[in-house]
C-alpha cells in the first residue's frame, strides 16, 4: 500500500533525526560534566590560575581572557 | 563570590568568561525547559495536523526537514559573525562560540541531508541528485567537517582562532548561494514558501507546526550553544592550571 510505504519515510526521518539528536546532546552533556570534574580534581590538588590566585579571597576570578 | 560580582550590567560584561559562566548557569535550566515545551508542542502538532492532498503523509517530514535546514545556515553565520568577533575585536568568546558551533551546525545539516533525502525518495523518486541546492547543502556539511578537523588538529586554541575565522569568512559566500540556488539554477528543489516576498505560500495547517518546531530547534541550538561554550571555556581553564602544575613541578626539580 502506497500510504504505509510513505509513512515509512516519515518515521525513519524521525528516528534519525532523534538519534541524531540524542548524540549531539549526550555529547555536549558528557562533555561538560568531563570537564567539570577535571577542573573540581586540579583545584583539590591546589592548582589555582594566575586570575584566581589574584582576587581577593571570597571574590570571584573575573578574569579578561579564557585560558589565563 | 557574591552576586553584585557576577551581574551583566552591559554586552561587553559577557566577555568575561567568569561572568559568562554565571550567566549560563542561571539561563540553561531554562532554556532547556522552554525547548522540551516546544518539542511537545511542536511534535504533537506535527503527528496531529492533517496530510497534504498530495504529498499525504510525507508532508510531517517538513517539519523536522526545514528547521534541520534552517539550523544548519544559522549556525553558520552565528560562526561568521563570531569569526568578525575574532578578527575585529579580539572577543574572548568569540573564537569560542564559533569552535563550539561547528559540531551542532554539522548535526543539523546531517539531519537536513537525510530527511531531505528520505523526503525525496517518495517525492522526486530519487534519493538525491547533484543540483545547486542539495550540492551547496552537501559542501556546507563537508565545511562543517573541515572546520572541526581543523580545530582538533591545532593545539593552541588562540593560533586556530585567527586561521579558523578567516576560514569561515571565505566560507560564508556559501551561505547565499544555499539560499538562492533555488531562483539561480534549475533545480529539483521547491522555491522558498515560507520565508519569501508576498509572505508564506505554506496553509495555516502546516505553518503552524512548521514555525512551532522551528522555534524548538532554534532553542535547542542556542541552549546546546551556551553549554557548550560554558564547556570549552572549563576545557581552556584545564589546560591553563595543567600548565601552571607542569612549570610549577619543573620549577620544583631546578630548585
Amino acid at each position: 500500500m502506497q500510504l504505509a510505504h510513505n509513512e515509512g519515510y516519515v518515521l525513519a526521518s524521525y528516528a534519525i533525526t532523534l538519534v541524531a539528536m540524542i548524540v549531539i546532546i549526550g555529547w555536549v552533556l558528557l562533555d561538560s560534566r568531563g570537564r567539570q570534574r577535571e577542573l573540581k580534581r586540579l583545584e583539590e590538588t591546589g592548582i589555582r590560575r594566575r586570575s584566581a590566585r589574584t582576587a581577593a579571597p571570597g571574590e570571584p576570578a573575573t578574569e579578561k581572557t579564557i585560558d589565563a | 563570590m557574591t552576586d553584585t560580582s557576577l551581574a551583566i550590567r552591559s554586552f561587553s560584561d559577557l566577555a568575561n568568561p567568569a561572568k559568562f559562566i554565571a550567566l549560563a548557569g542561571r539561563l540553561i535550566p531554562w532554556m532547556a525547559g522552554v525547548t522540551a515545551l516546544l518539542f511537545a508542542i511542536g511534535l504533537w502538532l506535527s503527528f496531529t495536523t492533517d496530510g497534504d492532498y498530495q504529498q499525504g503523509e510525507t508532508v510531517r517530514i517538513m517539519y523536522i526537514h526545514v528547521p534541520a535546514a534552517w539550523l544548519s545556515m544559522m549556525c553558520y553565520s552565528i560562526m561568521a559573525a563570531s569569526a568578525v568577533g575574532t578578527l575585529v575585536w579580539r572577543h574572548p568568546l568569540a573564537d569560542v562560540s564559533a569552535r563550539v558551533a561547528a559540531p551542532l551546525g554539522a548535526a543539523f545539516t546531517f539531519v537536513a541531508l537525510v530527511t531531505g533525502s528520505l523526503w525525496g525518495k517518495p517525492m522526486w523518486g530519487t534519493w538525491w541528485v547533484w543540483d545547486a541546492r542539495l550540492t551547496s547543502v552537501f559542501i556546507l556539511f563537508l565545511m562543517y567537517l573541515g572546520l572541526i578537523a581543523f580545530n582538533r588538529a591545532m593545539d593552541d586554541p588562540s593560533r586556530a582562532a585567527r586561521v579558523s575565522a578567516v576560514m569561515i569568512l571565505i566560507g560564508f559566500v556559501n551561505i547565499p548561494i544555499i539560499k538562492f540556488s533555488v531562483d539561480w539554477f534549475n533545480t529539483l528543489h521547491q522555491p522558498a514558501s515560507v520565508v519569501r516576498m508576498g509572505g508564506p505560500a505554506v496553509d495555516s495547517e502546516f505553518l503552524r507546526p512548521l514555525l512551532i518546531m522551528a522555534a524548538a530547534f532554534t532553542m535547542l541550538f542556542f541552549t546546546l550553544h551556551m553549554m557548550a561554550m560554558r564547556t570549552e571555556i572549563w576545557r581552556r581553564r584545564v589546560a591553563a592550571m595543567r600548565r601552571i602544575a607542569a612549570r610549577s613541578a619543573a620549577a620544583g626539580q631546578e630548585g
